[in-house]
């Protein structure tokens, strides 16, 4: 056997554990998931009924507001990446008390969602208590379910997912930050540029990488990872006003036995992801170059 | 030692491989011990047996009455062993139910919820009619509740465990003598009347009514049954019957008032404020009269849920019945055992240690004479009015899971106003009519 093949066959079988791994534990559940959603499956048995579940999740209308609430929770993610980048900046220019804010601030993100819901859930509970604290303040007027109505309840899903997400996102800004010598920005401060001028002419032009990093990985959150946190703060309600994609999977799998249904969802929201995802790494490669 | 590092790898990733490929950890795993053949271990997932006391955080779990029955069964069942697994009720208890079993690595026993909620799960469940014998069968109530298409030639997918009772409303008399109300002498007799006495109660400063997020199931959904009677259920759940219906939609109206007119606690301090005294009347079922009597004292009263109007079919009565039954998985290895345990905690004996335990105050058998084991009278009411024609088994249970499911989905839409009481029971028609199709 000569080196070239001997090469060849050294690379095939470095990567024959992960491979068989990943076909394993990712490649037959997918596999599973496709076939499946072309069947009527309650967990044991499943009969096939082509693309008739299909069909349901297009024409019952759900889809789109599934689809809406998925949508609410998108466009509130450059609000995080903002918040995420000027605490970056006021830690890397080491602000008044930023030493202790460096050692806090990724508490909230190593919680489990199911914790952060949870507690949420208690504070802004119709009796809870952010609702006391505006009574103690005479605000009565200000006092609302918050849980039970829209946009109330979505507002208090965006600030856990705010607030679970910014140390995550100052972490990755923070290491963005550190690949950008400190030449320029000082440089710029001779040159007389102020606070907002470096950070919009010098930080986030640097960072366009780690921007689109932080956005892929929360535009792929907000699609796949929300779970926990509906599932412990609102339950998808009121009604399915909160309900995305991720959830109502869960729903028609675990809560009314739809398992063939759950699956062609799935596939619909496995689709989505992988087009926003491929649309967001071909504009990365137009804003990089 | 190329050849080597490879061989290394390869039998690296089989073991991996095989490890995974294991067959499932039995939780019935006792009889496959070599050295303890001959013995059974019975996995019981409970949700049932309380097995902590929030009032009394020092009580140990073997003092608990599922503990002892436990140990009462072992003695009398040498080579017999029942492990107790506690697990979260509701929907949490299904959906950890429905997994396991699809992996057939799920508990020998467990209790669901009777009815459609438990027959969602029946094709992991073992069919009981060989295991009961005429007398084993007389003896019990509620077998409607637990056999498919709720007639007692179908097949038996569970035993009924407990019975709800008939929900009623607790009351706290001192709350309605300060506002001057006897319930007991002038009881509402239709949803006018209730507004009226809810009006005097919130004229005193008092929340009138102590609401959790199911009050739907135990109020509203009473005074739809009761409009349509149990036949009617039925026809609604085919479609012969609409929930659009002007007189359903009346009901759907009213439940929205009760919030919109603030009668009703938040809902998540129903019963806190309930037993606080900020709350003068919450609904419950037999349970509460141990616990809530624990609380009140000789303030605690008990009444029936008023009728919607004076012209429904049904008058005086309640949702309840028989709402949980034992299961037994078919991919248990111990069936037999475990239906032998399940006798065991039926029996008359057990049953009345369960009564004289105070966790429980009803059964599901007919062979006791419940006032002898218990000095509360509202226990033999309860009893007796659980026993009338006029207490109507639970709606939810008898709706496919699916329209449950819907139902309690959108409720807190129109008790916050967001959809019209209209709109709210046309969804319903419409979930009702898609689940049809599906079935179709």
């Amino acid at each position: 056997m000569n080196l070239a093949k001997r090469e060849h066959w050294l690379g095939c079988f470095s990567v024959l554990p992960a491979f068989v791994l990943l076909a394993i534990f990712m490649g037959y559940p997918i596999f599973n998931t496709f076939y499946h959603s072309f069947t009527n499956w309650d967990g044991l048995n499943a009969d096939w009924i082509g693309l008739e579940n299909y069909r349901d999740i297009f024409t019952d209308g759900q889809i789109w507001k599934l689809l809406r609430n998925n949508l609410i929770f998108l466009i509130s993610i450059p609000g995080i990446l903002f918040i995420s980048l000027i605490v970056t900046v006021l830690l890397y220019e080491e602000v008044a008390g930023w030493k202790f804010f460096r050692s806090v601030y990724y508490l909230p993100t190593i919680l489990s969602a199911v914790v952060v819901g949870f507690l949420m859930k208690t504070i802004f509970s119709q009796g809870g208590n952010f609702n006391v604290l505006l009574r103690s303040l005479g605000l009565e007027s200000l006092i609302v379910d918050w849980l039970n109505v829209v946009p109330t309840a979505f507002m208090v899903l965006i600030f856990c997912f705010y607030w679970q997400t910014l140390g995550q996102g100052t972490l990755i800004f923070l290491s963005g930050m550190s690949t950008i010598t400190t030449d320029m920005f000082e440089a710029a401060r001779i040159d007389g540029a102020g606070w907002w001028q470096r950070l919009w002419r010098i930080t986030i032009p640097s960072l366009v990488p780690t921007i689109f990093y932080f956005t892929i990985t929360n535009v792929i959150f907000v699609f796949v990872g929300l779970f926990g946190l509906i599932y412990s703060v609102t339950g998808g309600g009121p009604g399915y006003e909160t309900t995305p994609i991720d959830y109502m999977i869960y729903l028609k799998a675990f809560t009314t036995g739809e398992f063939g249904f759950a699956s062609a969802l799935s596939v619909v929201l496995f689709a989505i992801v992988i087009v926003i995802s491929w649309i967001q790494l071909r504009l990365s490669d137009k804003w990089s170059e | 030692m190329y050849r080597k590092v490879i061989s290394v790898m390869l039998v690296c990733v089989f073991a991996v491989m095989l490890a995974g490929c294991g067959g499932p950890n039995k939780a019935s795993s006792g009889e496959n011990d070599t050295d303890s053949a001959d013995k059974v271990k019975i996995v019981f997932w409970n949700s049932y047996f309380p097995t902590v006391d929030e009032n009394n955080k020092s009580k140990k779990k073997e003092e608990f009455y599922i503990s002892q029955a436990v140990k009462r069964f072992e003695e009398s069942h040498p080579g017999i062993t029942v492990e107790v697994q506690d697990m979260p009720s509701g929907n949490d208890l299904f959906t950890k139910f429905q997994t396991s079993s699809i992996a057939k690595n799920g508990p020998d026993l467990t209790v669901l919820w009777s009815g459609n909620y438990m027959l969602r799960a029946k094709q992991y469940l073992e069919k009981l009619n060989p295991y009961f014998n005429g007398d084993e069968k007389s003896r019990i109530i509620g077998w409607e509740a637990t056999t498919d298409g709720f007639n007692s030639e179908g097949d038996i997918y569970g035993v009924p465990a407990g019975t709800d009772g008939t929900f009623v409303f607790y009351y706290n008399k001192k709350l309605f003598r300060d506002a001057g109300i006897d319930p007991e002498a002038s009881r509402p007799k239709n949803i006018d009347e209730f507004f009226a006495m809810l009006d005097k109660l919130k004229a005193q400063g008092t929340v009138p009514l102590a609401l959790g997020k199911d009050a739907f199931w135990h109020i509203a959904s009473y005074w739809i049954s009761q409009t349509v009677t149990p036949s009617g259920l039925d026809q609604l759940v085919k479609g012969e019957r609409h929930f659009s219906d002007p007189a359903l939609v009346r009901i759907a109206s009213k439940w929205a008032e009760i919030y919109e007119k603030g009668y009703a606690t938040p809902l998540d301090q129903g019963s806190q404020m309930f037993n606080q005294g900020k709350a003068a009347i919450s609904p419950g079922g037999h349970g509460g009269i141990v616990s809530l009597r624990k609380v009140l004292g000789d303030d605690l009263g008990m009444m029936k849920i008023p009728d919607f109007s004076n012209d429904v079919a049904i008058h005086d009565g309640g949702v309840g019945g028989v709402g949980a039954a034992y299961v037994v998985t078919n991919y248990s290895e111990n069936k037999k055992e475990t239906v032998e345990f399940i006798k065991f905690i039926l029996s008359k004996e057990e049953q009345i240690h369960y009564i004289e335990s105070g966790e429980g105050s009803l059964t599901v058998t007919n062979d006791i004479d419940i006032s002898q084991y218990t000095k509360d009278p509202y226990i033999a009411t309860m009893q007796q009015w659980a026993a009338e024609p006029s207490t109507i088994f639970w709606p939810d249970n008898v709706y496919p899971a699916e329209l449950t499911s819907e139902i309690s989905a959108l409720e807190p839409l129109l008790f916050t106003g967001k959809i019209s009481p209209e709109k709210f029971m046309n969804k319903i028609d419409e979930k009702r009519d898609e689940i049809k199709s599906a079935n179709k």
